[in-house]
């Protein structure tokens, strides 16, 4: 048994069934009510616990939700931060919302998103978008194939994850672009030339027979063939399965004449074929990974993939080979533009982390399941976080909204007895708004039989809510200060545990005190970066066809900047509530470059003059560069056809009103500036600074939020969940580590 | 638990992920460096290993062993039945083959010590020179472990950023003495074997001190000739050489 302080909670769930009756609950308050908040919140009020956590979750405004926050607007229609796709390796995201709707159990008869999978189906199509020689972008298309199970599905147990693993799916992979390289060639060659080694997996051939068989393709020039380069990525398959019994020179020098002996053979039908070409690039990356991964001994790092992270991905591809056409490849800009990874907002400053870009490569293609992406089939907001509210409230756990965290007060260190560890003494909030007759806000909204969250506050619910409408109170805004009053927490008397779940850009600002007294927090904030982000939703009287654009539904990433990212939504129509249904939904997001004075919490105006810059941005986009992918989006040359757009606010969707880009007034878009809406980054170097939620420097303060070490360093819905999971582990021990999928991982 | 009592969160049992599962066996990698991870993680949550776990754990060491015995003994007799490498060679994997197994060995070893302990429900720990990655030391087990650090303790904290412009594909292998970037460091032009092959002449180390590592470096010109390109790093201090560059330009 090990030792515990006086005080200290007794975790076990054998302690929790026996309990004693008159022993209180521990409170926790969490601050923040995003992806990592509430997967907490569920893993701490799971029955298994009995009941042994007290949650109340404190959020600004009205609504769930951080970064993955929408609301419903005119026509019902759904208002994003930006684009949000769950991949298929989001096990514990999946898992959670897996159970959250099953303990919801929500009749079908009246809810049309009663199971999840109503609420989440694979994306059909995804693409990236490169841009040719003349100027013009081409779009690459291509389907995952679906794979077996679910992701959420249980797993084997003592599931274990290698880079042995991963590098042999990698050289898989490489055969399998040979074999489509081949398959389009006219003159098809054998696919085995004779005297070749016997094929197999990675147990099917022995050293010797296997060292045998690359001598004889290397003699004979064999490697020189199409048929001879498939033979050669079988036999490195073979290597790298089993790396440990050959010398690590041996692996290198084949994989290197692998990779010359590719260039050569495929060199001359580069420049007229771009299908080729972009072939080419996907395949000379892979051999770069391969060949970084063996010379930087990644697989007996005891770092894994961290070992990379000094590194900018990009700059670590070509360390070890990779082409500069082939770094800044569609392929490659699509990679960085998912994950917004712009140093400052600026894309002239491309910038992730080597190590996390390959942990998340692996994850995404290696272990997927059922589809590569998976889309929700309402708002975020209202596929996520309504569910998970119901749940909770189900659960016990009560929400405080309109609560502005604006100061963690630390006990003074004068006040501290000898061995204790610092601890928060006191939360001081503003308040927003109270609620008439001092009940709980009841935040949702009902559209067609589905909860969902407004994209405005329910002023009629809250004291002197005429006026705060009339007053125009930001309540979302970190610029608006206005309050109704404070209100202070205190340790022991209101709370015990504190799970400080907001975004990372909002910690210098309510953490003032640890900041400045803990380096290690100060270190955080320096090298933990965010970035603003930039999103924009048309609704269209022309279905895609009519616009141009002749493939299935797609999300489509790599493109011109502002806006990279663009999504065919037209399936989340049937969720709005128009007269007149628009026939296309399209989404675009990006990065924003950083203006002046985004910190400065005095100029009120920020927000809005971001609003506008957006704006511009979006109809420039349309007006110029839509044309690429809807060519039939133009009524001149430089002019989008602004009578597309439909109009919520019209009974018909037309707008008599206004003329040509004016009409965009009535389109949707956002600027995410707000401090903790800030997306965070994954530059390199920074991922040491970041701090775990296991960390115990503080005795009764957590954090949560994918901004910090928790196993998967990225910005992203997975990323928070199992930080959230960690939060819940660190206050609980419950869930076990090893239940959070990939947080033991290379 | 009364009322008025602050509540303290619970120990954990680690705080870090488990990124190399080998290093839950104790072995070293192969450069030496220490597992930063804390043995006997996957064990229960209550912070003892299981019986069950040490026993499985053990069952696939003993794999790993006689599997590495059957690859090593493959691998050797392929090697001197093509007679494709020297003497010197062989001295070598033999030894290296004699050092894994070694290792293998002693963890084995290790984990059978924690068998016995656990069975017997003693504080028996096993003779020193024995598996000292199967106990964490104090400061390994320890549940903050010192951040920022971007290399685990033990590991040598030799680092040297390099800088490379070059049109082609170009491969950039370093090796260099610990800590010896932390040190003014010179490179001369760097030649091909081929003395026909002009120098590779832009190449050089910026900065050097404990606090700032040094930066090499590269410049390939446009025009340069495909192969690989070698030079020793000389420590202008003592004129002695600490270390080479090597550089492989491709075609493109």
């Amino acid at each position: 048994m090990e030792e515990r302080f006086p005080g200290e909670i007794d975790p076990s769930p054998r302690a929790h069934a026996s309990a004693d009756p008159e022993r209180r609950p521990v409170r926790v308050a969490i601050i923040g009510g995003g992806c990592a908040s509430v997967a907490t919140a569920f893993e701490l009020t799971r029955p298994e616990l009995h009941g042994r956590y007290d949650v109340t979750v404190y959020q600004v405004g009205w609504r769930l939700g951080g970064k993955g926050a929408s609301g419903r607007g005119p026509a019902a229609r759904i208002e994003e931060h930006g684009l949000h796709l769950w991949m298929g390796f989001y096990e514990n995201a999946f898992r959670l919302m897996r159970e959250c709707y099953a303990e919801l159990r929500r009749d079908a008869k009246k809810c049309p998103l009663a199971d999840w999978r109503d609420a989440f189906t694979p994306i059909p199509q995804v693409g990236v978008a490169d841009r040719m020689a003349d100027g013009r972008w081409i779009a690459w298309t291509g389907v995952f194939p679906p794979t077996e199970g679910l992701p959420g599905d249980p797993l084997p147990d003592r599931q274990r994850w290698s880079v042995a693993d991963y590098m042999m799916r990698t050289v898989t992979l490489l055969r399998t672009l040979f074999e489509t390289i081949q398959g389009q060639s006219s003159a098809v060659q054998p696919a085995t030339p004779p005297g070749a080694a016997p094929t197999g997996n990675r147990d099917g051939g022995s050293s010797s027979l296997v060292l045998d068989a690359i001598s004889r393709l290397l003699r004979y020039g064999e490697l020189a063939t199409l048929a001879g380069l498939i033979e050669g990525a079988r036999l490195l398959e073979m290597l790298v399965g089993s790396v440990s019994s050959y010398e690590q020179n041996v692996v290198l020098r084949f994989l290197d004449a692998l990779a010359t002996n590719a260039r050569a053979v495929l060199e001359g039908r580069l420049e007229g074929d771009p299908g080729l070409r972009r072939v080419w690039q996907v395949m000379d990356l892979t051999f770069a990974t391969l060949r970084g991964e063996l010379r930087f001994g990644i697989m007996a790092d005891p770092r894994g993939f961290d070992a990379l992270d000094d590194y900018d991905c990009r700059e670590w591809l070509l360390l070890n080979g990779a082409s500069e056409r082939s770094v800044n490849s569609g392929f490659m800009r699509g990679l960085y533009d998912l994950g917004f990874s712009y140093e400052d907002g600026d894309v002239a400053r491309p910038r992730i982390a080597a190590g996390q870009a390959l942990r998340s490569m692996v994850r995404s293609f290696f272990t997927y399941r059922g589809a590569f992406f998976w889309r929700m089939h309402a708002g975020m907001g209202d596929v996520v976080f309504a569910p998970f509210y119901e749940a909770l409230r189900n659960r016990g756990v009560r929400f405080e909204f309109f609560h502005r965290l604006e100061n963690v007060k630390l006990v003074d260190r004068a006040h501290l007895k000898e061995g204790e560890s610092p601890f928060v003494e006191a939360l001081e909030f503003d308040v927003q708004a109270d609620i008439q007759g001092g009940g709980e806000y009841q935040p949702l909204v009902d559209v067609d039989g589905l909860p969902c969250w407004p994209s405005q506050p329910d002023y009629g619910q809250l004291v002197d809510g005429d006026r705060l409408r009339r007053e125009a109170w930001e309540f979302e805004s970190f610029w608006d200060r206005r309050k109704v009053r404070s209100k202070t927490l205190r340790v022991i008397d209101d709370f015990d545990f504190v799970v400080l779940a907001v975004g990372v850009g909002a910690i210098p600002h309510v953490c003032r005190e640890i900041v400045a007294r803990d380096p290690r927090w100060r270190a955080m904030v320096d090298h933990v970066k965010t970035v603003a982000t930039q999103a924009f939703q048309v609704w269209l009287s022309a279905d895609m066809r009519e616009l141009g654009w002749e493939r299935p539904p797609t999300t489509l990433s790599g493109f011109v900047e502002p806006f990279d990212t663009w999504a065919d939504m037209q399936h989340l129509l049937p969720r709005e509530r128009w007269s007149r249904p628009p026939r296309a939904l399209a989404y675009f997001c990006s990065v924003l470059p950083d203006a002046e004075g985004w910190a400065d919490r005095s100029q009120r105006g920020y927000p809005a003059a971001q609003r506008e810059r957006v704006r511009h941005d979006a109809i420039r986009f349309l007006d110029r560069d839509i044309v690429q992918l809807w060519p039939n989006a133009l009524r001149a040359p430089g002019e989008f056809r602004w009578d597309l757009l439909v109009d919520p606010y019209a009974p018909d969707g037309v707008d008599r009103t206004t003329q040509g880009a004016a009409r965009f007034a009535s389109q949707y878009w956002t600027a995410n500036v707000n401090p903790s809406d800030r997306y965070a980054l994954s530059l390199p170097g920074s991922s040491a600074y970041r701090i775990s939620p296991l960390d115990r420097t503080y005795d009764n303060l957590t954090i949560a939020g994918d901004w910090t070490a928790c196993g998967f360093n990225a910005g992203c819905v997975e990323a928070a969940v199992m930080s959230g999971r960690l939060a819940a582990h660190a206050l609980a021990q419950s869930p076990p580590l090893e239940q959070i999928v990939g947080f033991d991982h290379p | 638990m009364s009322s008025k009592e602050r509540v303290k969160r619970p120990k954990l049992e680690r705080t870090d992920p488990i990124r190399v599962w080998s290093t839950l066996f104790g072995i070293p990698p192969s450069d030496g460096r220490t597992a930063g991870v804390k043995p006997g993680a996957a064990g229960r949550a209550d912070g003892s290993a299981s019986l069950q776990d040490v026993m499985s754990r053990s069952v696939e060491l003993g794999y790993r062993v006689v599997d590495e015995y059957i690859r090593q003994g493959q691998q050797a007799a392929q090697r001197i039945s093509e007679r494709s490498y020297g003497p010197e060679v062989m001295t070598n994997d033999m030894q290296q083959f004699s050092v894994r197994m070694a290792q293998h060995a002693s963890d084995l070893v290790g984990i059978w010590f924690e068998m016995v302990q656990l069975a017997a429900g003693s504080a028996f720990r096993p003779p020193s020179g024995f598996a000292d990655g199967i106990w964490p030391s104090p400061a390994a087990a320890s549940p903050t472990r010192a951040r920022p650090s971007a290399a685990p303790e033990g590991a040598d904290h030799t680092s040297v950023k390099i800088a490379v412009a070059s049109v082609r594909p170009t491969e950039v292998s370093l090796d260099l003495r610990p800590h010896a970037a932390e040190r003014p460091l010179v490179v001369h032009a760097l030649r091909a074997v081929d003395p026909d092959k002009p120098r590779l002449s832009e190449v050089s180390f910026d900065g050097g001190s404990a606090a700032a590592p040094a930066t090499l470096r590269i410049s390939v010109p446009a025009d340069h000739p495909p192969g690989i390109y070698n030079g020793l790093i000389i420590d202008p201090e003592s004129s002695r050489p600490v270390g080479s560059v090597s550089v492989r330009i491709l075609a493109e």
